[in-house]
């Protein structure tokens, strides 16, 4: 393994390093290019070559319903992407896709600070975190559709209701990873600062902290990557627009739709990828003394 | 000179009188109409057309009333969202609303939309289920969660235990397990995913249905409820919605092509076509007003209709105390629109 | 703080009994004291709940005993099963990724965003999709737990495996070090902790995916019994499918942490007793 030296690449290493959006949009296009093949394996497999092009246009009455469902199963990517940009559904899926994001950054902003929050409380004791933690982990075995309705009639507000629910999806990644951090400290630092009188808060501000920091953006990427998760959790509890909206809906009205479900999969797996993107963009700046980012 | 001037200033003057006037007068209605947000059971469509239809002309606004339709989704429990307060009025199946009622949920149903149950299992004829005794050791398909009680009392009349007599699954409520042919029959609404099935190239011929209402087990489906609280500190309200909405079911039914569009207009674009929410249309409209049905009798409770219904949820343990009719339901505020 | 909790031995000592009861108690004791309030209906008067929205803990426990045979069999059998090989193979499949993108640097700028952008697709466009392909059982389940426990082990496990000291890789090549040494001696008990957390995280991923991946399309599981009877007002049930399936959760959760406790007591967060 040769990866993640820290010291100076050689030249023919640095010539190779591709401007930044580029490695993902190439595995994109070879993940799209072997999706496409496998898909239309699979598609010709099972559909007789009489009804192939009825089921991809679902307009002859005569293929048989197993060769429709074909395409829900595993659609060809060449047509999920023209559900992506053709003018009749683009707009309005991006448009869905947007208004998810920016319920999912409200609920990663809420998530991560609560998740934080209660990562710090009970890293003071084990005590402490034998006491909140098994609720902590028990409060993610209640399913939305039984705390929905309690926190509706708490907090009688439906956007602050909103907030919360996709906080509590969010929260929980965050508190375990920050956490481990924040008892992962070196000890013999941890004796330098206690022999130097450091104060309890002198040691959390600068022992403590940086050194959850790597657990803690490992936690915010994943947070950000649920978050979007928790924001269309939350639509499905009555929102009029959305990507879970557009899922639900395009799901419920047959294989004809298969093209524009997976588009709208495909969508929300973006609004993750550009989330994670941007959490680890931050992380790259913020943490500019760990191994990897030194090079 | 003077002359010409003259009629122009006092118009002027007029216009700068009255129209402060009007405009004022118009906001202020504007600020008194009552914001009503009405929880649907499930996604817009064709379903729930007689509000959409409502809305779109104006039959809520005349009636003072400033509605929000709030779609429905799994996750949503209307009668869990009128009683704590996230909607005003709310759609929902008679069995699972009389369920919430006997658990002490405070709410009356004001009109009962749909008077004929819309329910049956849908299984292609190569698989020999042509009635319902054929289900024995098949894979069946049933809705949970208050949609399954029909299925439960015709186990009941064909003396079957739903465990160990068939190999019941619970449904999503998607048919495409059904198309796979990974389900001998599915559950199926007339005015849905019957219509689903037949669009995705099996032929009516092809297909063999069990209807629940031939079997004599039908329940009562789409209601109109509210908190008992509103109905008695709001009648005025309840009253001005239910004659709306009951107008705009009246104007859906009357007019199905007028009110597809309507209804195109809120659903998910590229999600259906109207050819389908038009077949929906028409099957909704079979359910809302059978026939013989007059006009005069839309929304209203037929109360042997109720007492089946309820007497099933009595009997199948939806509910632990029969029904009280004069409690459960009213028919105050339908048959005289 | 003494020198002595820096210089401890690394096997961990033996704590009397009155030691884990002192340990413990307060837990216990703070849980009895939280359901003693729930019980008198502290909770239901200060956010003004009523009984369909939350049941109280005696009527859930009541419903526990009726149905603990079908509970209990939905728990060992179903989900639990289904929670478990779910996070076993995600977590497997993540830390296999999480090793190729460790080896392969283009990888790591051009998949792992990728990988990670999986965690973002919900359960409701999974479910149905897996059930087609593999059916009502168990193991349409199972895929879509993988699913969900998956971008959080590529996204731990890779740091763990990739964000190595260089004056350890430099003491490693010093001595003559294979790649396979390295990577069994250094990068592996380096990725050990982060393994671990994205597997706790897991657990809980893992149960709630099982219970929602049972809402639809099921036969058998603690979350057919809990939809069934949520939406027909049945809250004691549907509660008691919840509790029980906490339960099975914390159980997950107590194996991933007491296995972790094994493989790496040397690591800083095991052994520090407390605090400081």
């Amino acid at each position: 393994m040769t990866a993640g030296r820290a010291t100076p690449r050689s030249g023919a290493e640095r010539r190779l390093r591709l401007p930044e959006p580029l490695p993902v949009l190439i595995v994109a296009c070879v993940i799209l290019v072997v999706w496409q093949l496998v898909a239309s394996l699979y598609f010709n497999a099972s559909v007789a070559p009489q009804f192939r092009d009825g089921a991809i246009s679902g307009a002859d009455p005569k293929v048989p319903p197993e060769m429709r469902v074909v395409m829900m199963k595993l659609p060809l990517p060449s047509l999920v992407l023209s559900a992506l940009v053709t003018p009749d559904n683009a707009p309005q899926l991006w448009l869905a896709g947007l208004i998810t994001l920016r319920s999912a950054v409200i609920g990663f902003v809420v998530g991560g600070l609560i998740g934080f929050g209660l990562a710090v409380v009970m890293a003071q004791t084990r005590l402490i975190e034998r006491s909140l933690l098994p609720y902590a982990i028990a409060s993610q075995m209640v399913p939305v559709i039984a705390l929905g309705p309690i926190v509706y009639s708490i907090f009688k507000d439906e956007n602050v209701a909103r907030i919360l629910i996709a906080a509590y999806v969010t929260f929980f990644p965050v508190t375990v990873n920050t956490l481990k951090g924040l008892r992962s400290v070196d000890p013999s630092a941890l004796a330098l600062m206690t022999s130097l009188a450091a104060s309890r808060l002198q040691v959390y501000l600068m022992l403590r902290v940086p050194a959850a920091l790597p657990y803690v953006f490992q936690a915010l990427k994943i947070a950000a990557t649920a978050s979007v998760i928790g924001a269309i959790v939350v639509e499905l509890m009555g929102a009029q627009q959305g990507i879970g909206v557009t899922i639900l809906r395009t799901q419920y009205y047959g294989p004809a739709n298969a093209s524009k479900l997976w588009g709208a999969i495909v969508v929300a797996s973006l609004l993750g990828l550009v989330f994670f993107r941007v959490v680890a963009i931050t992380e790259r700046f913020a943490l500019r003394w760990q191994p990897e980012f030194r090079a | 000179m003077r002359l010409r001037f003259f009629p122009d200033l006092a118009l002027r003057l007029v216009a700068a009188l009255i129209l402060p006037v009007l405009v004022f007068a118009s906001t202020a209605t504007a600020q008194t109409a009552d914001k009503v947000r009405l929880q649907i059971k499930w996604v817009p469509q064709a379903q729930f057309a007689g509000y959409f239809v409502a809305m779109d002309k104006g039959y809520y606004a005349d009636e003072n009333i400033d509605i929000t339709i709030v779609p429905g989704g799994p996750d949503i429990i209307p009668e869990q969202q009128v009683t704590n307060g996230q909607a005003d009025f709310g759609v929902d199946w008679v069995a699972s609303f009389l369920a919430f009622r006997d658990k002490g949920l405070p709410i009356v149903d004001i009109a009962q939309i749909y008077q004929s149950s819309g329910l049956m299992l849908v299984s292609k004829k190569s698989a020999k289920i042509s009635g319902a005794p054929d289900l024995k050791g098949r894979n069946v398909g049933v809705w949970y969660g208050g949609n399954e009680f029909e299925f439960l009392a015709l186990m009941d009349k064909l003396h079957y235990d739903p465990d160990k007599d068939l190999n019941v699954i619970k449904q999503g409520f998607t048919m495409d397990p059904f198309l796979a042919g990974q389900m001998d029959a599915a559950s199926a609404m007339t005015y849905n995913e019957y219509q689903i099935v037949l669009e995705s190239g099996v032929n009516a011929d092809d297909l063999n249905v069990i209807r629940y209402n031939d079997e004599g087990v039908g329940m009562l489906e789409d209601n109109l409820f509210a908190t008992e609280d509103m109905v008695a500190n709001k009648p005025d309200l309840v009253q001005r919605f239910v004659r709306a909405s009951l107008k705009g079911w009246q104007a859906a039914i009357d007019d199905q092509a007028g009110a597809v569009d309507t209804v195109m207009k809120h659903v998910e674009p590229g999600s259906t076509t109207a050819d389908h929410q038009g077949r929906m249309m028409s099957e909704v409209a079979k359910l809302i007003m059978p026939p013989g049905a007059t006009a005069d009798q839309l929304g209203v409770m037929d109360a042997n209709r109720f007492a089946i219904t309820a007497d099933i949820a009595y009997k199948f343990h939806i509910i632990n105390t029969p029904a009280d009719p004069a409690k459960s339901y009213t028919n105050d505020f339908v048959g005289m629109h | 703080m003494s020198v002595n909790t820096i210089a401890a031995p690394l096997a961990r000592p033996v704590r009397a009994p009155s030691a884990r009861l002192a340990a413990w108690g307060p837990p216990l004791a703070l849980l009895v004291i939280l359901l003693g309030l729930w019980q008198v209906g502290a909770f239901h008067a200060l956010f003004r709940l009523r009984e369909f929205q939350l049941p109280y803990p005696l009527q859930i426990a009541q419903a526990i005993v009726d149905r603990w045979d079908v509970l209990w069999r939905d728990a060992i059998l179903y989900t639990g099963p289904e929670a478990a090989a779910g996070l076993i193979l995600g977590g497997l499949l993540g830390f296999g990724c999480a090793v190729l993108f460790a080896s392969v640097p283009f990888l790591q700028r051009g998949a792992l965003p990728i990988a990670a952008s999986l965690n973002s697709i919900p359960i409701i466009a999974v479910s149905p999709i897996a059930v087609l392909w593999l059916g009502f059982g168990q193991q349409s389940k199972i895929a879509v737990v993988a699913l969900m426990v998956f971008a959080p082990m590529v996204i731990n496990a890779f740091k763990g495996l990739y964000s190595i000291e260089p004056q350890s890789l430099e003491l490693m090549t010093s001595l003559a070090a294979s790649p396979r040494d390295v990577f069994w001696k250094l990068r592996l008990p380096h990725a050990l902790p982060y393994v671990f957390t994205a597997l706790k995280v897991g657990t809980t991923l893992a149960m709630i995916g099982a219970l929602v991946a049972e809402f639809f399309n099921a036969q058998h599981g603690l979350g057919i019994t809990l939809s069934n009877n949520i939406q027909v007002a049945k809250m004691p049930i549907a509660w008691a499918a919840i509790v029980v399936a906490a339960m099975v959760g914390l159980a997950l959760f107590g194996a991933v942490s007491f296995i972790e406790r094994t493989v790496i007591p040397w690591h800083v967060s095991v052994r520090i007793r407390d605090g400081e």
